[in-house]
């Protein structure tokens, strides 16, 4: 429709994208041309399999590697345990669904920080402990990411009940009538249309989720936030720190975002009944 | 005894509310039965129940030699709904096709999860009942790309292929556009020609008249009238069947009415 495509108003033009990519630019000048800059990058960004820690902390290194590897592996356990908690929210059996509504509004209820630091420092130690594993053998990666990953489980329990409940009620009673048990109509009906149609708040919270990732610097976990605030403190240098972890952040989430962007465009164009 | 389906004191509440009031029917083997009445009358749920869509809450329910009771519990209560479910095949209102699925998938979904058929086999059998419906050209296209009228004859034919003993139609035409009604109702008759024992809820009558052998008129959760089209169209005994009937006659055919 090319008299369409002319008639855009220029209010219309994603300004806003223009703006980011300028700061973006801009920082990558800075960061290529002033040697403070390169500096701190160099720094926070860190450089993989050049850790001294033990365990996982070794094999990650430090700085992007742990960002990464920490919002990937703690993204897929979240995604594993919000399947099994937004079923158990839907599920027909009341112990099974206040369980699983205990575990959610508890969750819900406390701000992620303060979280971290009791799942990390309490809850994750305390259930060590009464697995009778030694506590030493957890590394501190470890306990963030499985912290990160039970906070996020809660919200996409969230998400993946909304999905299950926004499939109509006549597809479970087809599956019922041509014999399918209620696991079977869930598992091979209702669970791949639901999940299709949350494709876009999940790929949401895994942008979340690599933001909120900054917050496992609080247990000494060197990504890259905690790398930043190791070399602001030694070297002072707090605005070519924190102006490089802002760009740092704001690229991965930009490129997501516009991921994010393409996702949406397929479902709705693949999800119309 | 060719009593296939068998219906006995059914009786159904929602919360405070009696939607069925002592039911009890005797449908023979090919036997075509109509389910007419206003709507809020129960038919639906009267058909529902007989799958235990909805589950009554006295009586009991026998297909093909299957006696269900009403109520139940556990693990062996479960299989006997089931198993019961596996001899009945129904279509409803909506469709309710799956989305995801193209025509062919939909149609293999039964067999293939159910009945534990191998792929080969189960293709064979969805190619079979799509031709059945006319629409084997269609089998790689998703529902959202089917009309009403096809979406409702891949529906028809998803529940054949599981090869019930007896068809439940819950108001096929109704949401269709009237062009479409048409190509549904040749499939219906289609398998009142094969000797399929069917009961359909449905307000048309000219498709009731012509194929029921027997219609049930139903009237605030009773059965209030039940016999052959022509006692029921043309010499209704009790009087609320009358009402019905004229109110439809005065549409249906202007010139005989009243």
């Amino acid at each position: 429709m090319p008299a369409n495509r002319a008639a855009i108003p220029w209010r219309d033009f994603p300004w806003w994208l223009v703006v980011i990519i300028l700061f973006l630019v801009l920082m990558a000048l800075t960061l290529i041309s002033d040697p403070n800059y390169n500096r701190a990058f160099t720094f926070i960004i860190g450089e993989p399999r050049s850790g001294t820690g033990t365990g996982i902390t070794a094999l990650v290194g430090k700085g992007l590697t742990v960002t990464v590897y920490t919002t990937l592996v703690a993204y897929v356990i979240a995604l594993v345990i919000g399947l099994i908690a937004g079923l158990g929210r839907v599920s027909q059996n009341f112990v099974v669904r206040n369980i699983a509504i205990t575990y959610i509004e508890f969750v819900r209820g406390v701000p992620t920080l303060v979280l971290i630091f009791t799942l990390a420092l309490v809850v994750i130690p305390a259930a060590a402990q009464g697995l009778g594993l030694n506590l030493q053998s957890i590394p501190d990666n470890t306990r963030a990411i499985l912290a990160l990953a039970i906070i996020y489980g809660a919200y996409m329990a969230e998400i993946f009940r909304a999905g299950i409940e926004s499939i109509p009620k006549g597809q479970m009673e087809a599956a019922r009538s041509v014999g399918m048990t209620a696991s079977q109509g869930m598992i091979y009906i209702i669970l791949p249309q639901a999940i299709r149609n949350v494709l876009p708040a999940l790929w949401n919270d895994f942008i979340a989720m690599l933001k909120d990732s900054s917050l496992v610097s609080v247990l000494a976990v060197r990504d890259i936030t905690q790398m930043a605030r190791l070399y602001a403190g030694s070297s002072f240098r707090f605005r070519e720190t924190y102006l490089v972890l802002t760009f740092l952040y704001l690229s991965m989430t930009l490129i997501l975002s516009l991921v994010l962007r393409l996702i949406e465009r397929r479902t709705r164009i693949g999800g119309e009944r | 005894m060719n009593e296939i389906v068998q219906v006995g004191e059914l009786d159904k509440y929602f919360g405070p509310l009696h939607v069925l009031k002592n039911l009890s029917l005797m449908v023979q083997k090919a036997e075509v039965i109509c389910i007419i009445g206003r709507s809020g009358s129960g038919k639906s749920t009267f058909l529902r129940c007989i799958n235990f869509l909805e589950q009554p809450d006295y009586g009991w329910i026998e297909v093909d030699g299957l006696r269900v009771p009403a109520q139940g519990s556990g693990r062996d209560y479960r299989t006997l709904i089931h198993n019961l479910r596996l001899k009945t095949g129904m279509v409803f209102q909506s469709f309710n096709l799956f989305p995801h699925k193209t025509a062919l998938e939909n149609v293999m979904e039964g067999p293939l999860t159910v009945k534990q058929m191998d792929k080969t086999a189960a293709r064979q059998l969805g190619l079979f009942y799509l031709d059945k419906v006319g629409l084997v050209h269609k089998r790689d296209e998703y529902p959202s790309r089917l009309s009403g009228g096809q979406q409702q004859r891949v529906a028809i034919a998803r529940a054949l292929a599981m090869e019930p003993q007896v068809m439940l139609f819950d108001e096929p035409t109704s949401a269709l556009d009237p062009e479409l009604i048409g190509e549904v109702l040749g499939v219906m008759q289609k398998l009142v020609q094969e000797g399929m024992t069917m009961l359909t809820v449905t307000h048309e009558m000219g498709f009731a008249r012509e194929f029921a052998h027997r219609i049930v008129y139903m009237d605030e959760g009773h059965f209030v009238e039940i016999g052959p089209p022509k006692q029921i169209f043309d010499a209704p005994q009790d009087e609320r069947t009358q009402l019905f009937m004229n109110a439809f006659s005065r549409f249906e055919r202007p010139g005989n009415g009243g």
